[in-house]
């Protein structure tokens, strides 16, 4: 059984939308108090990468304008024989102090990610908040992140991908991107995508352009995470596991990747 | 069968009863009570249909529309006639069914009918005193009389009174004019004719021993001159005050769902939101929740079929077309044993039937659609037939000026057809089919969504309950199929959705009324199928795709029990059979009602209650589309409830009732669908909770009595559940205090409606802050947030720990009671929430602003519409 992601089925709700455009014709609105701040830790965990990120920032609850970003936080992953990484705060383009993206560079501490190792986060904010939160690994090898470009008509072809189920993996997760837009839906094995596609809200999938094509195994965290969705009016549980705070720290393992020259 | 209020009355009523039995002779005693000591020294005559010159046997009586037994009958005419009755329950024949007095007859004729039906004859004196006696035995009835009466034109006349006066029997004719006398002697008799608008006739026959004689009886037409009469029979709110222990039982006409205001046009189901412990979610929605039950707990019932999903728009308005509904029932809870399947509630949705001659019908145009009913008879008693149909036409409208911009619409049509058979036997059959569809001409997306139900019920009275030991048994037996499918279909989008709940179920009942008890014993088969299946995940719709198949069995026994005459019991089991992997599940029902006088009652019920099917959707939201059904199997276990009533039922005249009642309900297995079930897992698709809900609610109604009739409806309920977890909340539709005051005003020439309601909040989950989803690019190594609504999640609240503001409309209706060329014809007006209360439907957030803001949405602006309806 194949599903889009929940953030993008649920925002493209026709029925939803057509009666809250209806109903918000006429909406009265009022000041509220703000809520208490909520830290947002978001990070998953690639073996294929040797650079891992994650983000700390501040839910927007009305504290100011804009929910911002956690600089100056302590921030570390464990890995299952103990190494403890800590992750570096980044400067932004502009020079402005480092500011909620901290990387663990790999080699730094000699670690390569383990499928089906089990892996700690914790961050603990200067204002004193602690997050914390494991993720495990699925058990695939990782394939070579480069590819060399296919040749693909949006029109003509069909792309197809096999793929074994990787064990300790939730899920497996198909992407398709540019450098601006994409796709991505949960699937099985075999996936077979028509170069017509469209995508819920009705554009087309394959743009045209270099396209990277993605089929990831996934931990229970980043599955959970990313198919639920919470919201006001459509209910829904966002399921998020962090302990302290929402977001995720989760773990992929790309198994199937495939770089193609999109064109008509 | 109710003695004389009066002790006094009692008293003398026992006395006379007493040394009349020891007489030998008296069973039944009418008379003008101060002189009833007198009757046993009296001379007693057979009654004749003349009343023997008696002046209150010669009144003129309405219908008597009880003729269940014939001492119901009796009675039906002692209270039209104004007189105290009492008499023996224990006679032979007293509990036969009754043939039915004509319209517009005597006291005495009607007598004389009932009894025709028994071995019993009425004597009476010179003073006006009546006793009942068995018909003296005679070895020498063998003979018999059958004939017709007709008019001039050689018609049947239907309801004529045949007389044997020197055997003091007496029959009356059935549709096709036809009479018969069974058990004469052989030899002479004399035969006279009785009909209303026609000049009596007799004749002379000789009964053959053995044999049968024919006789046909032409009479001749005769202006006749009407006194003023005043009819009266019991109205079926009486019989169920009277006659049933009706807990919880609230019965609407077509009237009463007419009168009430509406939104755009008449609509059952929000007039049934407006009945005490009915809660209505919001105004978007025509969804029950009765007495803090979820709304997917109540059996909605068309002619007594099944129907799963009867909504259109969303919910927005109900499938059943105002002008097709008879009369609606809203059991709001301790439901008798022949219900079952659901946790809380019955709405049985009865359709009109004709009762006049000729053909009929309605046509309604609203600024929401358009509707049409034909209707008639299949002659004076043969039955009736009626067809509806409904079809919004705004798309019709708007696509003239605008191809595919409204590409929307419904439309329904509904049938119903009551036909008597030969052999007692009585075929109705109802069809309902209705339809949501959206599709454009210039785009391959379409929707449909709607029900289909069909069914059929044979009913059959057998058994000579005049013979000796002889009892009556009625028979029903139903066969139906109730079909709720929906299809989207999306390809450009990528989103296809199906799903059908099918059921095609046989039931049936036996049930053996008498004197004391009526017994009924049923049984329900029904073969289930439930499938869904969608591509996608989308808030609002379930995501778990299932195809279920199940076979549910069950069998119930009622005994309604006539205990005393001031103490009514009706009590039941219903076993749900153990198939498609489910154990048997006993539930017992029982309630009663006690009367501290005949128009003040206590009543209390007690049951339990269980349900299979389970909806998808989920209560916390306040919008639902529509109810995905799914069934229990070996991983959903059945939904069980505890129902305890108690309660105070007061008539007040015979157009006014009150009634309060207390009522709790303790839920066990209660599933609520999981909002974050994986549509890659099975089983996880509900969630176990347990909970309770209690409260009182408060009836105070005058019906069809004078130009007023309506209702106030107060109820309280409290509504808790508790999670596996432990976790206990108050659940979406938890409305502490509903009030509703209901009131038209019928004139001459107009009629006001209106509606005003006052409701406190329901609970609902308040956001408490927002942030942006981050996706994860394996390509580039980096977390990255997609800007916009698309990525956004909202935090949330202590689960239902807010409750919206207090609402209040007023809703009012302006209908002109016009004619034009022999039609009725009704312009009208609504006007929903006329002073344009600002009622907050849910609220929307934005907690990127400092300070963050809360939009409230509103529910119904005020909302003109006009129509008009025509009747002929």
């Amino acid at each position: 059984m194949s599903t889009l992601s929940g953030n993008r089925a649920a925002t493209c709700c026709v029925c939803t939308t057509l009666l809250i455009a209806a109903l918000t014709a006429c909406v009265s609105e009022q000041a509220t108090a703000p809520t208490p701040v909520q830290i947002v830790v978001q990070a998953v965990l690639d073996p294929s990468s040797r650079v891992q990120e994650v983000v700390v920032e501040e839910a927007n609850t009305g504290q100011q304008a804009l929910g911002s970003c956690v600089a100056g936080a302590q921030v570390t992953i464990t890995t299952p024989v103990g190494v403890v990484m800590r992750a570096v705060g980044q400067s932004t383009p502009t020079g402005l102090p480092p500011c909620g993206r901290y990387r663990v560079a790999l080699d730094d501490y000699g670690v390569q990610l383990e499928p089906g190792g089990t892996y700690a986060l914790r961050v603990i904010t200067p204002d004193g908040h602690e997050i914390t939160g494991t993720t495990t690994i699925p058990s695939g090898r990782s394939v070579d992140v480069s590819s060399a470009p296919e040749s693909f008509s949006a029109w003509r072809d069909t792309l197809r991908l096999d793929f074994a189920p990787v064990a300790g993996s939730a899920a497996h997760e198909l992407r398709i991107f540019n450098q601006y837009d994409g796709y991505r839906r949960f699937v099985d094995s075999p996936v077979v995508v028509s170069g017509a596609l469209k995508d819920f809200g009705g554009g087309f999938v394959f743009l045209g352009g270099m396209m990277n094509v993605t089929v990831a195994a996934v931990d229970a965290n980043y599955y959970d995470y990313y198919r639920t969705m919470s919201d006001p009016i459509g209910g829904g549980v966002l399921i998020t596991r962090l302990r302290g705070g929402v977001g995720v720290f989760g773990s992929i393992v790309v198994i199937a990747r495939r770089t193609l020259d999109v064109g008509p | 069968m109710r003695l004389a209020s009066s002790p006094a009355l009692r008293r003398h009523a026992r006395a006379v009863i007493t040394l009349l039995q020891l007489l030998g002779i008296a069973c039944l005693a009418v008379a003008p009570p101060a002189r009833a000591q007198e009757m046993a020294t009296s001379q007693f005559v057979p009654l004749r249909p003349d009343g023997n010159g008696v002046a209150w046997l010669r009144r003129p009586l309405g219908v008597v529309v009880d003729t269940t037994t014939v001492a119901r009958a009796l009675q039906a005419v002692a209270r039209q006639a104004g007189l105290n009755l009492t008499f023996d329950p224990y006679l032979s024949g007293l509990d036969a069914p009754a043939p039915r007095p004509s319209i517009s007859g005597r006291v005495a004729e009607a007598l004389l009918v009932i009894l025709s039906a028994t071995r019993l004859e009425a004597r009476v004196s010179a003073s006006g005193e009546l006793v009942l006696a068995p018909l003296p035995a005679s070895r020498d009835f063998t003979g018999g009389i059958r004939g017709q009466v007709v008019d001039s034109a050689a018609s049947p006349i239907a309801g004529a009174i045949v007389s044997l006066a020197a055997l003091r029997s007496s029959a009356a004719t059935d549709a096709g004019g036809r009479f018969t006398f069974e058990r004469l002697p052989a030899g002479r008799v004399t035969l006279r004719v009785h009909a209303f608008g026609y000049v009596d006739q007799q004749q002379t026959a000789i009964v053959p021993a053995g044999g049968t004689a024919d006789l046909v009886f032409r009479l001749t037409a005769a202006p006749a001159r009407l006194t003023p009469v005043r009819t009266e029979s019991r109205t079926a709110r009486q019989i169920t005050f009277e006659d049933r222990p009706s807990v919880s039982t609230t019965t609407m006409g077509a009237r009463d769902v007419r009168g009430v205001p509406s939104a755009v046009e008449a609509d059952v189901m929000r007039t049934v939101q407006l009945l005490p412990g009915v809660s209505a979610r919001n105004d978007y929605s025509s969804t029950l929740n009765v007495r803090g039950g979820e709304s997917e707990q109540n059996l909605i019932l068309l002619d007594g079929y099944p129907i799963f999903n009867p909504f259109h728009l969303a919910g927005l308005f109900s499938t059943f077309i105002p002008a097709a509904i008879g009369e609606v029932t809203l059991l709001s809870g301790g439901f008798p044993a022949s219900y079952g399947n659901r946790l809380s509630s019955v709405l049985d949705v009865r359709s009109s039937e004709e009762k006049r001659d000729g053909m009929h019908g309605t046509a309604d145009v609203s600024l929401l659609s358009a509707s049409a009913t034909v209707r008639g008879t299949f002659g004076r008693s043969g039955g009736s037939w009626m067809l509806a149909g409904r079809r919004t036409y705004a798309d019709k409208f708007v696509n003239a000026f605008n191809p595919d911009a409204l590409p929307y619409h419904f439309r329904d049509v509904q049938g119903h057809l009551t036909y008597r058979l030969p052999g007692s036997v009585t075929l109705a059959t109802t069809l309902y089919a209705g339809e949501d569809v959206v599709i454009a001409s210039t785009s391959p997306d379409h929707l449909t969504f709607g029900n289909r139900v069909l069914g059929a019920t044979l009913t059959k009275s057998i058994g000579d309950p005049t013979a000796p030991g002889g009892r009556r048994l009625e028979l029903t037996q139903r066969v139906s199929s109730s079909r709720f499918h929906t299809a989207v279909l999306a390809p450009d989008e990528g989103f296809t959705l199906g799903a059908t709940a099918d059921e095609l179920r046989l039931a049936g009942t036996v049930t053996a009324p008498g004197t004391s008890h009526d017994r009924t014993l049923g049984y329900e088969l029904a073969a289930q199928r439930f499938d869904y299946a969608t591509n996608t995940t989308v808030v609002l719709l379930p995501v778990d795709s299932f195809r279920q198949r199940a076979t549910r069995a069950s069998v119930f026994y009622d005994d309604l029990w006539r205990v005393r005459p001031s103490l009514l019991v009706q009590a039941g089991v219903r076993a749900d059979l153990p198939v498609s992997g489910q154990r048997a599940l006993i539930s017992p029902r029982l309630s009663a009602k006690y009367f501290l006088s005949p128009d003040l009652a206590l009543t209390a019920a007690v049951g339990r209650y269980t349900q299979s099917v389970h909806s998808l959707g989920r209560e916390d939201v306040p919008l639902r589309l529509a109810d995905f059904w799914t069934t229990s199997d070996s991983l959903l276990p059945f939904s069980t409830a505890m129902h305890y009533i108690a309660g105070l039922e007061r008539r007040v005249g015979t157009s006014r009732t009150l009634r309060v009642e207390g009522f709790l309900k303790a839920y066990d297995n209660l599933l609520e669908p999981n909002p974050a079930s994986d549509a890659r897992v099975a089983g996880d698709e509900f969630l176990p909770t347990t909970g309770r809900s209690y409260g009182v609610d408060v009836l105070l109604q005058q019906f069809g009595a004078g130009r007023f009739s309506g209702w106030l409806a107060y109820t309280f309920a409290v509504s808790t559940r508790r999670q596996a977890d432990g976790v206990e909340y108050h659940p979406g539709q938890d409305r502490r205090h509903d009030l509703n005051l209901v009131g038209s005003w019928r004139g001459s020439a107009w009629t006001v409606g209106t509606r005003f309601g006052l409701a406190t909040g329901t609970p609902y989950t308040a956001a408490i802050g927002e942030f942006d989803r981050r996706e994860y690019d394996p390509v580039m190594g980096t977390l990255d947030g997609r800007s916009g609504a698309e990525s956004r999640v909202y935090l949330m609240g202590a689960r239902n720990a807010e409750r919206l503001p207090i609402s209040h409309r007023l809703d009012l209706s302006l209908t002109r009671n016009g004619r034009l060329r022999g039609l009725a014809v009704s312009p009208y007006l609504s006007i929903v929430n006329a002073y344009n209360a600002r009622n907050a439907f849910a609220y929307f957030y934005d907690y990127r602003r400092s300070p963050p803001t809360r939009s409230s949405a509103p529910q119904f602006p005020t909302l003109p519409s006009v129509g008009v309806d025509v009747v002929w």
